[in-house]
């Protein structure tokens, strides 16, 4: 992957940026010293490194569109930033453009418990939503496991998800309305505190648009009450194939559990070793499955999976129904990014969503791909919605293992498209899927995306270089990623 | 219609959008008809019928997905889910036996179990659609998860056909509920029934259905899962309510299927309706700046974020509107029949959001070539 060069003329601005930058924002809230930007030269993909020119920290919605206009006047590039959490890119920041961060926006505007709601400015974390409407009985549904650090304007920008989309949906369906800064300067609020709008759905095509569209200045968010009861169990199989049959029996019953993970057996024991949460060790794969809801369904819910994975196999089933139980059964499946650590100095992580029956095919196939490029996959997956989360273990220390590992990555994404799916389910795609785009869209459906962005974003000037690929062949999607450790080792990820 | 093709497929479709192009005329999309009523009249000079793209192409119940041709029948739809226990939890209203499911997602008509389950768009993965340039667009996909590339599958959900014909749509399913049951209790003015539907909508029963009906004061919260939890959820409202009655499933389910085709609220002549949504906490306040301009009567669904409001048919659309916008609300009139223009459909945008209205609207479709008019005045 080719980094964009810096354009000289935009470079030689870069004085008279800081200048006019540094007048509309508070005092410190412009860093330009090179020692300085370090902090903000890559995101959570951490191969691709590349300073701005500048950071600007704006404290407000107007000083944002004034930061937008003066970029737009000097034609700067402008790379949105919340908490730089990202494993796509989508944050990585151009040499001939600035990092807006939306950092000291971090406001809890207003709680609106008759509404369901809360309004928020973007750099507010998406732990604290819950923490603060939690004293009402309420809690904001998407939890992506970075969820202590990441924030809601990225959550909004990468349409993010977590352990419990099947169920209650990603970013896009728990959203309500946003105030945005256009490519322009101009503030608009899409939405509000009611459930419909007049016009075209725009809070749809600004969610997940990665940065390339707006600037969220304030986000509504849709919260939910907490569920009355909360039950969970862990079922070990001795086949992935096993437990993706008592998937699929357990939504043919009619049950929609509020998480359903599988992890195959170098996920489980690397947790163990890592955590040692109480996994059983030596089965080949381990089933998740979380209920919530009214006491009474819960409980008739719980023993009806309990029935379903025993019929599909299962031969151990361990029960998680203290609020302390079940953290420590999820703590390790939140864990298994990090504890690869243990497993390999280099992984790298796929993003890729498949039919949730094709499982045990796609699980093969990549078996026999880990074997030919000579890696070992260890596999997490969100079995109820269908996003996989296969690690690729490398050290980039030995010869040319990294190129197969990008090789491989990229094998198993084109995979996923194969059998219905797509390229990332939560992640992004950033710059680093971004050439594998054209695996996926057809020539057709990428020029309207691109006539989208120009219409929306004119002088190009919104992340530019991200999502869309500047090769429109499948072949030459090839992904060249260094480096499995993630700038923030001890977050949780998915 | 001076002109109306029939396209049987999709590449037929897309063939009679290039030919519309090129000879600079406009379609109006045309299946059942049923949602005539609703949105602005077209001016289209043509019209394209596009009944012959019906039928269901993949049905996948474990994969709780549902692939299907946009003429495809609602009923058809629905009946053939709940032989498998499934079912479109956004419970969208028919509007007439002839609905289908094109029509539905073209209005984006969500029913009262939106305000906790999600509206139509929600529950759409991908859309197969062709552009104004004649383009077979594939967007989205089959699965929950999905972010590569802009959102544009739901944003083709309420467009009113004006962004692309729409010729394939996959759907998310949901598991049918067990059962349901409902308690309804009466004698309730409208304040006092709001801030029972503020107090129920917090608490853990699994309540999908919160709504008033203002002729005998009376308050309908349904509870809908396995037969002995709705039972008992529904005793505990019951309880903590002091009164009113326990209807079974089948009375329960009569009551929320008249409401969500809005049966008990047919404008009588001389009289209009509307249908609006509002941030709940607003919605006292609407309803009492409606009662100013003459309001006939006003059901509330979605635990308040919803009015079904009758008024008379002398009284302003922009008035009505002013209100709602105000409130940050948005209201819908539905138009009287086929005689009624129903010019002021919808409350206006403010400035900003139509400027990106029209953006989408052109990029999408550039020449204008689908329902113009149907959602805003053709510029």
């Amino acid at each position: 992957m080719n980094l964009p060069t810096p354009q000289p003329q935009r470079l030689a601005r870069r004085a008279d940026l800081v200048r006019r930058l540094t007048h509309l924002v508070d005092a410190g809230g412009l860093i330009h010293r090179d020692e300085d930007l370090v902090v903000y030269e890559c995101d959570g993909l951490s191969a691709y490194r590349q300073a701005p020119l500048a950071v600007a920290l704006p404290t407000s919605a107007q000083q944002v569109a004034d930061v937008v206009c003066a970029c737009g006047q000097l034609d700067i590039p402008i790379v949105p930033w919340g908490a730089g959490t990202g494993l796509s890119g989508g944050a990585l920041p151009r040499g001939d453009g600035i990092v807006l961060s939306l950092a000291r926006m971090n406001r809890i505007l207003s709680i609106d418990v008759d509404d369901r709601c809360v309004t928020v400015e973007p750099g507010v974390t998406n732990v604290s939503v819950t923490h603060t409407v939690a004293s009402h009985g309420f809690y904001y549904a998407p939890d992506p496991s970075s969820q202590i650090a990441c924030t809601i304007g990225g959550n909004i920008a990468e349409n993010s998800g977590g352990v419990h989309c099947l169920k209650y949906g990603t970013t896009t369906n728990n959203l309500l309305g946003v105030q945005i800064v256009l490519p322009d300067g101009d503030l608009v609020d899409i939405g509000s505190g009611a459930m419909e709008r007049t016009g075209y759905d725009l809070l749809a095509l600004f969610t997940g648009s990665e940065g390339l569209l707006g600037i969220i200045t304030r986000a509504t968010l849709r919260i939910l009450p907490k569920p009355e009861s909360a039950r969970a169990l862990m079922a070990a199989f001795d086949s992935v194939a096993g437990a993706g049959a008592a998937v699929a029996d357990i939504i043919g019953a009619g049950i929609i559990p509020a998480g359903m993970e599988i992890m195959d057996r170098l996920s489980i024991e690397a947790v163990e070793e890592f955590l040692g949460c109480g996994y059983p060790v030596g089965v080949e794969s381990l089933l998740l499955v979380e209920v919530d809801g009214p006491t009474a369904e819960v409980d008739a819910q719980i023993a009806a999976v309990e029935a379903l994975v025993r019929a599909a196999g299962s031969a151990e089933v361990r029960h998680a129904d203290s609020p302390q139980e079940r953290q420590l059964l999820w703590a390790g499946r939140k864990a298994a990014f990090p504890a690869m650590g243990r497993l390999s100095p280099d992984y790298y992580c796929m993003d890729g969503t498949i039919p949730r029956g094709r499982l045990p095919e796609v699980l093969d196939r990549v078996s026999s791909l880990s074997a030919a490029y000579g890696l070992r996959v260890a596999n997490v997956f969100h079995a109820g919605d269908g996003n996989l989360h296969p690690l690729v273990l490398y050290d980039s220390n030995v010869h040319e293992e990294l190129e197969r590992a990008e090789e491989l990555g990229g094998e198993i994404l084109k995979l996923c498209v194969e059998v219905g799916g797509v390229l990332s389910g939560e992640h992004g795609i950033g710059i680093e899927k971004r050439d594998l785009m054209p695996c996926q869209l057809s020539d057709d459906d990428l020029d309207l995306q691109e006539e989208l962005k120009r219409a929306f974003d004119p002088g190009l000037l919104l992340n530019p270089g991200k999502v869309y690929p500047t090769l429109r062949t499948c072949a030459e999607g090839r992904m060249h990623v260094q480096g499995g450790h993630l700038p923030f080792p001890d977050l949780d990820r998915f | 219609m001076p002109g109306t093709a029939r396209p049987a497929d999709t590449t037929e479709v897309a063939e009679c959008v290039r030919v519309a192009a090129d000879a600079g005329t406009s379609l109006a999309l045309r299946a059942s008809g049923t949602k005539d009523r609703l949105g602005r009249a077209t001016s289209a000079t043509d019209a394209v019928d596009l009944s012959a793209l019906a039928g269901i192409v993949t049905y996948e119940p474990e994969e709780l997905i549902l692939i299907a041709r946009p003429a495809t029948p609602l009923t058809q739809v629905e009946t053939l889910l709940a032989e498998h226990g499934q079912h479109l939890a956004f419970e969208p209203p028919h509007w007439g036996a002839a609905a289908t499911l094109g029509g539905t997602l073209g209005v984006g008509a969500s029913g009262p179990r939106r305000f906790v389950a999600g509206a139509a768009r929600d529950f759409v993965l991908g859309v197969e659609f062709i552009d104004g340039r004649g383009r077979v667009i594939r967007t989205g996909g089959r699965v929950v998860k999905n972010v590569t590339g802009f959102d544009m599958w739901r944003s083709l959900v309420g467009a009113y056909g004006t962004l692309g014909i729409m010729t394939e749509v996959c759907l998310k399913l949901w598991p049918l509920p067990e059962t349901q049951r409902t308690v309804a209790v009466g004698g309730l003015t409208r304040t006092e029934t709001l801030a029972r539907m503020f107090a129920w909508s917090r608490r853990p029963e699994a309540i999908s259905g919160l709504s008033y009906t203002p002729e005998d004061g009376t308050l309908w919260a349904r509870v809908e899962g396995s037969s002995v939890a709705a039972a008992s959820q529904a005793e505990a409202l019951w309880r903590e309510a002091g009164a009113g009655d326990i209807l079974d499933e089948a009375a329960s389910r009569d009551y929320w299927d008249r409401l969500r085709e809005a049966g008990a609220l047919i404008a009588a002549a001389g009289e209009v309706l509307y249908r609006i949504a509002v941030p709940p906490s607003r919605a006292n306040h609407i309803v009492t700046a409606l009662e100013e301009l003459g309001l006939c009567c006003c059901a509330l669904d979605w635990g308040g974020g919803l009015l079904w409001a009758v008024l008379p048919k002398n009284c302003a659309a922009a008035d009505i509107h002013a209100v709602v916008g105000d409130a940050a609300g948005m209201a819908a009139r539905i138009g009287s029949g086929p005689e009624d223009p129903n010019d002021d459909a919808f409350t206006p945008l403010a400035e900003g959001v139509a400027r990106l209205n029209t953006t989408l609207r052109r990029t999408l479709d550039p020449q204008g070539l689908f329902n113009p008019g149907r959602l805003s005045e053709v510029a």
